[in-house]
Order: C-alpha cells, then sequence, then structure tokens
C-alpha cells in the first residue's frame, strides 16, 4: 500500500514514501545551519518516523546548495553556555543515538562541522559528487562537539581525522570515498533517486532484524570486540527466535522467495 | 531470439531477430543473459562467438520498448550481458556482420577479440535521444582507443566506421567475420588454453578494474536523463522522424 503524508514543519520537511521516510532540512538560505528549532523539529520528526510502522528506513538530505553547513553560528554565540549546556543540541544527538530504524544521510552539498557530524550519526552516507566534507570549526576558534573528533577518527583513522580537525579544511565527495567517509558518490542529480533505490533495497528485508542487525553493527563502536560479540550473539538469538526468521530460512530450504510482512 | 550453436569447444550465439535488426528487448536481453551463462558454466566450451542474423549485428536497445527507470534496467539486464562477457573464463569473439548501435557498441566492445566487416558502421545514437553513451560505450572506446576522435564519439556521440576503428587498433576486418572467428576459435580450443584464460585475467587487471564503478555511475547518470525533457523530446521527435529540439536543461 502506498501511504504519503506530509507534515509541516518550519525548518525541515518531511515525507513518507512506500516504507521509506524523508527528512529534508529546510533552511536553504542559511545553508541549512542547525539552529535549535531545528533540533527539536528533527527530534519530533524523527520520534513521528519510529512510531510511524508504515517506515522501515529513513532519508536525511538537504534543501538548497548544502546538507548542512553545521550549527547555526550566531545563535551559538548569542546563546548563554549554561544553556548551551543545559539543553543544546544534545536532545538531536540522543535520539539518533537511540534511534532503531536505519537512516541514510544523502549528502547534496556542504557537509561541514554539525552537518558532517549529523551525517555520521547516521548508519549509511550517500554522497553527490560536488558535496565537500569537512570540520571547519576551528576557523572559527572551536574545536568539533558532537562526533566530529570521535566518530571522524574512528572512520577515518588518526593522521586523516586530525588533519581535517587543524586544518578545518573541506575535501570532496570523491576524497570522502577514498576514506570510506561516504558508501558511494553518485552523480548530482541522481543523489535522492539512488538514496531511494538503496532505501528500497533495504525495506524488503524483515523489519525486525533490520533493527537487530542495525543496533549490533553500532556496538562494534561503542564496545570493546568482547562485548560487541556477545551483543551480536544475543540479537543473534532475538532474530532466530522471529516468525521472520522461521519465514526466511524456510523459503531458503523450499528455494522460493521469502514472503515477509510489508 | 538467441540461437546458440554449440560446435567442437566452442559455441556460435547468433542474435536472431532480424525484422528488427537485433534490436534487444527485455525477452531478448533476458534470454541471452540466460544462455551467456549456461554457456560459461559448460566446462566444455573454450571460445565464444558473438553474431548477429541478416544486415545488423545488433542495433541496441529497442526503443519500441523502453524502461520506466534506466539505472534500473541497465544494472538488471544490460550489465549482466556486459559482466558474462567480460569476466568469464571463454574468450570471446564478435564477428560483427552488419551495423551496430547502442548499447550494441559496448556488447561487441567488451569481447576480447573483435572482428567486423569492412562496410560495418557504429552509430552511438544515444545524444540523438538526449541520453549519454551508456553499456559501457565510452567507458570501452576510451580505454581502448586514445584520440581526440573517439573522445569526441564519447562525449558528443556520432558514427564511425569500421575501418576507420581498424585504424585505430581497435577492431580488425573481415570480409567474413564469422568464418573468420571460427577459424580463430578452433585455434583457441586446440591451443594452450589455460594460457590464453590466463592473458584475459591480466588484460581485465591493466585496463578494466573499475568497470563496476563506471557501470554504478554510468547507469546513474543515464537514469536522471531519462527522466529530462530533453529524452522526451528526443524519443519522441526520433519515432517521428523530425528533428529534435533541445532544450539543454
Amino acid at each position: 500500500m502506498r501511504v504519503k503524508y506530509i507534515y509541516m514543519y518550519n525548518t525541515i520537511q518531511i515525507e513518507v514514501k512506500e516504507n521509506i521516510g524523508i527528512i529534508r532540512l529546510n533552511r536553504p538560505d542559511k545553508l541549512n545551519a542547525i539552529n535549535l528549532q531545528m533540533v527539536e523539529e528533527l527530534v519530533k520528526a524523527l520520534d513521528e518516523l519510529e512510531n510511524n510502522n508504515d517506515v522501515k528506513i529513513v532519508i536525511i538530505t538537504g534543501n538548497g546548495r548544502a546538507f548542512s553547513a553545521g550549527a547555526d553560528v550566531k545563535e551559538m554565540l548569542e546563546t548563554p553556555l549554561e544553556d548551551i549546556m543545559k539543553r543544546g543540541h544534545m536532545p538531536l544527538w540522543e535520539k539518533l543515538r537511540s534511534f532503531k530504524k536505519p537512516i541514510i544521510a544523502a549528502l547534496n552539498g556542504i557537509t561541514a562541522g554539525g552537518g558532517l557530524e549529523l551525517a555520521m550519526a547516521c548508519d549509511i552516507i550517500i554522497a553527490a559528487e560536488s558535496a565537500k566534507l569537512g570540520q571547519p570549526e576551528i576557523n572559527l576558534g572551536i574545536i568539533p562537539g558532537a562526533g566530529g573528533t570521535q566518530r571522524l577518527t574512528r572512520t577515518v583513522g588518526k593522521f586523516r581525522a586530525m588533519e581535517l580537525v587543524l586544518t578545518g579544511k573541506l575535501i570532496s565527495a570523491r576524497e570522502a570515498e577514498a576514506y570510506g567517509l561516504v558508501n558511494k558518490v553518485v552523480p548530482d542529480n541522481s543523489l535522492l533517486d539512488e538514496a531511494i533505490k538503496l532505501a528500497k533495497e533495504i525495506t524488503t528485508k524483515p523489519a525486525i532484524t533490520i533493527m537487530l542487525a542495525k543496533e549490533a553493527v553500532n556496538k562494534a563502536w561503542d564496545t570493546l570486540l568482547q562485548q560487541g560479540l556477545d551483543i551480536e550473539r544475543r540479537n543473534f538469538y532475538l532474530a532466530l527466535s522471529t516468525e521472520e526468521a522461521k519465514e526466511g530460512m524456510k523459503a531458503f530450504i523450499e528455494k522460493r522467495k521469502p514472503r515477509w510482512e510489508k | 531470439m538467441i540461437k546458440v550453436e554449440n560446435k567442437e569447444g566452442y559455441s556460435v550465439i547468433t542474435l536472431n531477430r532480424p525484422d528488427k535488426l537485433n534490436a534487444l528487448n527485455l525477452q531478448m536481453r533476458t534470454e541471452l543473459i540466460s544462455k551467456l551463462k549456461e554457456i560459461n558454466s559448460n566446462r566444455e566450451i573454450r571460445a565464444v562467438i558473438l553474431t548477429g542474423e541478416g544486415r545488423a549485428f545488433c542495433v541496441g536497445a529497442d526503443v519500441n520498448e523502453l524502461a520506466q527507470d534506466f539505472a534500473d534496467d541497465l544494472r538488471q539486464t544490460f550489465y549482466p550481458i556486459v559482466r558474462e562477457i567480460r569476466f568469464s573464463d571463454k574468450i570471446y569473439i564478435a564477428a560483427i556482420n552488419g551495423v551496430t548501435a547502442g548499447a550494441c557498441i559496448g556488447i561487441a566492445l567488451s569481447t576480447d577479440i573483435k572482428i567486423a566487416r569492412r562496410d560495418v558502421r557504429f552509430v552511438t545514437a544515444f545524444q540523438r535521444l538526449g541520453l549519454t553513451s551508456d553499456t559501457g560505450v565510452a567507458y570501452f572506446l576510451l580505454k581502448l582507443v586514445k584520440n581526440q576522435r573517439a573522445y569526441e564519439l564519447a562525449v558528443l556521440g556520432g558514427e564511425f566506421t569500421a575501418e576507420e576503428a581498424e585504424k585505430w587498433g581497435l577492431l580488425k576486418i573481415s570480409e567474413n567475420p564469422l568464418q573468420e572467428a571460427e577459424s580463430l576459435a578452433k585455434k583457441i580450443v586446440s591451443g594452450p588454453f589455460q594460457s590464453y584464460v590466463a592473458g584475459k585475467k591480466l588484460a581485465n587487471l591493466i585496463l578494466y578494474s573499475d568497470l563496476e564503478k563506471f557501470l554504478e555511475y554510468e547507469s546513474s547518470i543515464q537514469g536522471y536523463l531519462g527522466k529530462t525533457e530533453d529524452f522526451k523530446e528526443g524519443i519522441s521527435s526520433f519515432k517521428e522522424k523530425k528533428e529534435p529540439k533541445f532544450k539543454g536543461i
């Protein structure tokens, strides 16, 4: 069944079609800078998509020429440190960390600072070939504050991360691909199409199993190997116990396609 | 629509839809893929000849049966043909008996040995429809021919002749390509076959190790072009035999 909802937000747009939730960052004149309102709306949108049983996977992309140029600098300068510490952007990062469905970041352009941190908090990253990526915080006298020194380093290695963080330079999508920072680079005009194709492929897989798999892979980052292996084994047992697994294994033996609920 | 004759140690695959100049419709592509797979897993076969029935080798995709989504279509029904030919442990020979257009140029160039009749024309055709070349046409052309003319053909489209292609070293010319292909196939069958297969693997490593990445990109960009206004104009003017009026946006 084809479901299509359009919700109205101020700083983002969301849409659901064919089991895919699409979030578009929508402050194009500000290069989709993440302000407190966008944080609040993203959290709300992710909540809705999490609770929407039609949605199996989410795509986040940007309207205009940026994915996101990072945090809203003006707002950051004007907000008392106490308020930033009390609340700030944390709700977004917490929401992303606990979000159970896979998220594909589709980088349509500049992806800098908090923008890259947002992408790295997702599960798969596809980049348009004109996208530029980096952590330019040092040029403002600050440093990355939400994964730009941690997730980046774990992804590209210490020396490349150090160069990016210390110089603040932006790299091309192709360089990022060579670094293993993006899954693939696609022609600009095909970005959303390709993200949707990949998402669709994943939506053909069983919903509960997708979540168990995502959690297990993410634990490789959060734990030592032995803990990770323990969590993986537990999720494997859980997966085994699902109806989806019974159907999947039976179909394999009977040499037919599994019939999973959409 | 695909005829296969198994001879002593080699197979001849004939694209057999002569009234449509062997244009590849979906059924034909599907058949070709399954025949190629069958032949590639047959241990008795060492060489494979690919040729066309009638006056054409093959004129590319059938424009009367074009897919909705070119990216998916290329990935699912064209690239498997190129892969089966390029990465199999058989030596493929294209016996190019007549006009060759569009995707079929890519299929012809994906073989190991290309033999064409002198009067064969190669028509890239894509740009006339508001598309860019696909099925590896630009890739194989520019990997194999390093000159301005090949570059222009890849970017702007147009035609080239077998005679030109022979001068570039892209193929060899024969008055009877099928006959020459068969005598070559016989030599391959009775020769040190493992050496030849090893040679093909080396050539793949030297020339074609980025083929998969290229195809991924090519299909993506063609997928986009297939949704443009220029493509609509290109295809309708082509069918109505009118001059296209492209907007370029």
